[in-house]
């Protein structure tokens, strides 16, 4: 099938910010290992990768990183 | 990647130390309360843990596939919807393939050489028009849908449409010859 009219939607089908019938055609087309549609999917994550990049990083302070370390903890407990 | 799918914490917190700064720049400017902002960031990592859509239990892309790039466009769909259930707008979560065997994610590979160029990136941005530059800022950003921007600028939905996605095939474009060759200059 012809995905030309995609093309243009590949981000925002990656942002989630398309109609669902747009994302249902997409999704298709990878469903079924679309080369078209996946090249064009694998150029707009680099492309959107670029995009957020932000101005610069926010360090992790010493109470966020305790904070997830517990976290993390507590998940693995429930895991195990 | 084996050893996070393994539950290693250490490897996690690794993980954690490497990314957690520039996803959290990242999320920060669509979550002003940083509180709120880390509770999205963590609760991103710690799904690397869990079940994961349609891949089921596999953590593990496509030989090579970059978590990294995983994490930023996640990162962002996650912060979008925090402020869409703030605004009270709603939901825009689709079945958008959130698993990391995902077939078109980038490899680490590319994510590296592409890291080392962003300020090409950064110069192909400048090259938008200001209209199309602001729509791209809201809808990458500010998590708004085309139809929102148009109602918000009270322009017709498909001059809308049109300027984002000619901003965005526009940028993938320039990348695309960026990433072709390692010395294009743009």
């Amino acid at each position: 099938m012809d995905c030309r009219h995609l093309e243009n939607t590949y981000e925002l089908f990656l942002l989630g910010a398309i109609g669902e019938t747009d994302a249902a055609r997409i999704q298709e087309h990878v469903d079924r290992a679309c080369p078209n549609c996946i090249w064009g999917l694998h150029e707009a994550a680099l492309s959107l990768f670029a995009l957020l990049q932000p101005a610069k990083p926010v360090l992790s302070t010493a109470r966020q990183r305790s904070h997830f370390l517990q976290r993390l903890k507590e998940a693995q407990h429930a895991v195990k | 990647m084996a050893r996070i799918a393994d539950h290693d914490a250490t490897a996690m917190a690794t993980l954690f130390d490497q990314l957690a700064p520039l996803l959290r720049g990242m999320i920060q400017r669509m979550i002003p309360s940083p509180d709120e902002a880390e509770d999205v960031l963590e609760s991103l990592f710690l799904r690397l843990w869990k079940p994961m859509g349609r891949q089921g239990q596999s953590k593990e892309g496509p030989e090579g596939a970059s978590l990294e790039a995983w994490l930023f466009i996640t990162a962002r769909r996650d912060a979008a919807e925090w402020r869409r259930q703030e605004l009270r707008q709603p939901s825009l979560r689709m079945s958008v393939e959130e698993g990391l065997a995902s077939p078109w994610l980038p490899k680490s590979r590319e994510i590296d050489l592409l890291s080392s160029r962003l300020d090409l990136v950064g110069r192909a941005l400048a090259q938008l028009p200001k209209a199309q530059r602001q729509i791209l800022d809201l809808v990458l950003y500010e998590g708004l849908t085309e139809v929102e921007i148009a109602a918000a600028f009270k322009e017709p939905q498909g001059k809308v449409r049109d300027h984002v996605r000619a901003a965005l095939s526009f940028v993938r474009q320039r990348l695309h010859t960026l990433m072709g060759t390692w010395t294009a200059d743009i």
